[in-house]
């Protein structure tokens, strides 16, 4: 790969590392939560889950869209990386930053849950751990940016190879994005908790987050698309339907998924309604590419499952390669992507929100539409890399089927019952309920069965893990080396809309500047209200 | 693929894509911030400029106006940036010295051996700050402690909140009796009734929330507690600033009371002191 497989070889393993540690970790707090087991310390509940959360939603998946992103520079472009010392160094600050984020959670001086709201408060060295792992990443960004910008400019007449365009766009969005959490933690929280300030404002504080919030998911998500165009149709012995129509995808993924975040916040009583209703407005736009990604990767499939002799009108889904783990785990991965992102049309619907705000649907939603949808590409991706990175077979093809199958149905058992308690109107984030008040006994049996759901996920992860040790350790051999999906037409020329960042990246900030402007203004010059801090230390 | 230019000036997309970003823009804003504010019926009477800037997030000019204050505050205690720079500036040193009247009843470490004056250690700042200024201004009945809080200065209760503030807390360790939930006690303190309007006690003295100013109640003296809610629950203690202590009480029967005060106070001697 270029010379870079053990770039990209040391973010994949250390980013399943605190997948090893932490999925087990939920699984204990699904369980002590429920009627299965006797109620515990609330400090310690909140403590595994601001655990849980940092690593699994701001480590881990930024150290897989990291390494797939050298993965995937190395590849599409087909020369080596330059800069890999920064790599290293980025790389470093991602680990650095997390374990001390980690250590002061687990010493119990951070436990503020993985959202930054203040007045609730910890300890600096939490917020500084989460900073360090950022600008870590950050390098990352400008590493992305500088070699697109280089392979456009030595083949100005070439089209960026889509992975790459995916990946730069996903670069992009994610430094821009970061900025809100950047912002809160440099000016509101740092000040505050190292005790130059005495006081903060919430309100500002949660826009802030806000801004950060929602834009990360798809930051999170962009490596499992550029999954499904550049190595499904591979996998499954086709071509990819349409490279154009991936190109439009991650475009309208780079424009709209930023200026959407208020839609967290469709209960704060400080925004004004106008804005929770353009920002779900936008929400809603980011349904269209979702909508045209699962059409050309349908199509993609067909025509795979038609070149393998497949007829009639669903004969090619019973003839495509469904022993091969890639096309298992993307078609797993859409289910869950169908049913998660029906129950995110009603989180983002203005109306709807009402009924679900702040309950148990909304940690169903984002487990199966992340930890599901997201995360089992994840799995795939390094199914597919890990070959090529140690220049050895893959183990077990058997236990990789099961691993897949189990994380899909551990994940929906785990989350179907979670939405369904939402809607019953369990709230979210109680280190306990009383399923012996008759309000809440109807709830008990879901809450078990979704416990359980856990213990699945958790065998199902620890089959990852076994698999990947034991291909690391197997015989060596000779593996062909990735290739990524060539579409039907691939494109000799493109358009410059379709081969460039630049104007969409100003189009992407002139809409956040529109949808968050005058919130922004509002709080920093008409509305603030300044409360003082606290820290959940019991006393 | 056909390409007909590749320079963007003469690339149609982006006026196209761009040009229908904005007029989603546009019809998002007309919809969010005229049709839907003029359009809802509680907005009857309201002109469109102030529909939008309700819209907007603009406070307006009816919002602000606010009720005459007609009832005396419960306290005279806030918690603004002022009290709390000045809490924070306590010399705990000089406030040692001061407190040795204090320890006459209420323990040299703070913690009482009479059960009928409450422990100090184990309390915020803010809680012990609270209870001598409403002592000093007559919120709380000042009969037996009015005596003693009368003569200090500024400087002196905060310098003497700063002390007990400052003591070691035994009691923060653990929760006592984790896994007891199945206890009556337990369940008014992590639960609450709903159905009485009784939240529970854990939300706003610990461990599930902080308010500021409340207590911390693990390990207090038994009769402290339970004489306090009775007191309440009989309107013969007035002190809190949102009457939500009375609200409850109230609402609480005596075995309850007795209940909650045991547990309380039961966290003490399962801990090491």
């Amino acid at each position: 790969m270029q010379g870079s497989s053990r770039l990209v070889l040391a973010h994949f393993w250390a980013a399943f590392a605190v997948f090893a540690v932490m999925i087990p970790l939920g699984a204990w707090q699904m369980l002590v939560r429920s009627p299965l087991h006797r109620w515990i310390d609330p400090e310690l509940y909140y403590r595994a889950v601001t655990a849980h959360g940092t690593s699994l939603a701001y480590i881990f998946p930024t150290l897989v869209a990291m390494g797939f992103g050298y993965a995937v520079c190395a590849v599409s472009l087909g020369r080596p990386m330059h800069g890999s010392r920064l790599a290293w160094v980025s790389f470093w600050l991602v680990i650095g930053g997390a374990a001390i984020a980690i250590t002061t959670v687990a010493a119990g001086k951070a436990t503020v849950l993985y959202t930054f709201y203040p007045p609730l408060l910890g300890s600096p060295f939490y917020y500084l751990g989460v900073l360090i792992a950022v600008i870590g990443s950050w390098v990352w960004v400008g590493l992305m940016v500088s070699h697109f910008r280089l392979w456009k400019r030595d083949y100005p007449d070439l089209p960026v190879p889509l992975a790459m365009f995916a990946t730069t766009a996903g670069a992009l969005l994610w430094a821009w994005t970061s900025l809100g959490v950047g912002a809160e933690i440099v000016f509101l929280i740092l000040p505050n908790a190292f005790g130059w300030t005495d006081t903060i404002d919430p309100g500002l504080a949660r826009l802030l987050f806000s801004w950060t919030l929602h834009a990360i998911v798809y930051f999170w998500l962009i490596p499992s698309y550029i999954g499904f165009y550049v190595l499904l149709p591979q996998a499954a012995g086709g071509r990819l339907y349409s490279d154009k129509m991936g190109r439009i995808a991650f475009l309208q993924l780079l424009i709209f998924s930023m200026p959407i975040g208020i839609h967290h916040l469709f209960a704060d009583p400080q925004i004004g309604a106008g804005f929770k209703f353009l920002h779900a407005v936008f929400t809603g736009m980011v349904a269209v590419p979702t909508l045209l990604t699962i059409f050309t990767i349908c199509a993609s499939l067909e025509i795979a499952g038609r070149l393998r002799g497949g007829r009639g009108l669903f004969g090619w889904i019973a003839a495509l390669p469904w022993d091969r783990p890639f096309v298992l785990a993307s078609a797993l991965s859409l289910l869950m992507l169908g049913i998660g992102g029906a129950s995110g049309l009603i989180n983002m619907s203005y109306a709807l929100n009402s009924t679900v705000h702040n309950t148990q649907w909304v940690t169903g939603h984002f487990h199966l539409i992340y930890g599901g949808a997201i995360v089992i590409m994840y799995f795939a991706i390094a199914y597919e890399l890990w070959p090529r990175l140690t220049g050895r077979p893959l183990a077990l093809p058997k236990l990789v089927r099961l691993q897949l199958w189990t994380w899909f149905g551990g994940m929906l058992i785990a989350t179907l019952p979670w939405h369904l308690v939402g809607v019953m109107g369990q709230p979210r984030r109680m280190a306990y309920y009383n399923y012996a008040d008759p309000a809440l006994a109807p709830q008990a049996i879901w809450v078990s069965i979704s416990a359980l759901g856990g213990f699945v996920l958790v065998v199902s992860a620890m089959l990852l893990v076994g698999v990947l040790i034991a291909s690391h350790s197997g015989p060596s051999a000779a593996i062909p080396p990735l290739r990524f999906s060539l579409a039907i037409n691939p494109p000799r020329r493109l358009p410059w809309s379709l081969n460039s960042l630049g104007v969409w990246t100003a189009l992407m900030i002139a809409l956040t500047v529109a949808n968050y402007g005058y919130p922004l203004a509002q709080f920093l010059f008409f509305d603030s209200a300044r409360v003082p801090t606290y820290s959940r230390q019991a006393p | 693929m056909t390409i007909r230019d590749q320079q963007p000036s003469r690339d149609s997309r982006f006026a196209v894509w761009i040009g229908t970003t904005v007029a989603l823009f546009f019809v998002g804003v007309l919809i969010g911030f005229v049709w839907l504010p003029s359009a809802q019926q509680n907005a009857e009477g309201l002109d469109l400029w102030s529909a939008i800037c309700r819209a907007i997030g603009l406070p307006t000019v009816s919002a602000r106006a606010s009720a005459p204050l007609a009832a005396q505050p419960a306290s005279t205690v806030a918690w603004t940036t002022a009290t709390r720079r000045r809490l924070a500036q306590g010399n705990a040193v000089r406030g040692a010295a001061l407190a040795t009247t204090c320890n006459n009843c209420h323990g040299e470490n703070g913690i009482s051996t009479d059960a009928a004056f409450p422990n100090l250690t184990g309390q915020s700042a803010d809680a012990i700050y609270k209870q001598i200024e409403d002592y000093r201004s007559g919120k709380r009945n000042p009969a037996v402690m009015g005596v003693f809080v009368s003569p200090l200065s500024e400087q002196d209760i905060f310098d003497v909140v700063a002390h007990f503030a400052s003591l070691p807390n035994p009691f923060a360790g653990g929760s006592g009796k984790t896994g007891s939930a199945d206890t009556a006690a337990r369940n008014l303190i992590e639960v609450g009734d709903p159905q009485r309007g009784i939240a529970p006690c854990a939300a706003c003295h610990g461990p599930l929330g902080l308010t500021p100013g409340a207590p911390g109640l693990r390990g207090q003296q038994r009769a402290y507690l339970e004489q306090e809610l009775q007191a309440f629950a009989a309107g013969n203690r007035r002190n809190d600033i949102r009457e939500q202590m009375r609200v409850i009480a109230r609402q609480l029967t005596s075995a309850e009371i007795a209940m909650i005060a045991a547990h309380y106070s039961s966290i003490a001697n399962s801990s090491e002191r």
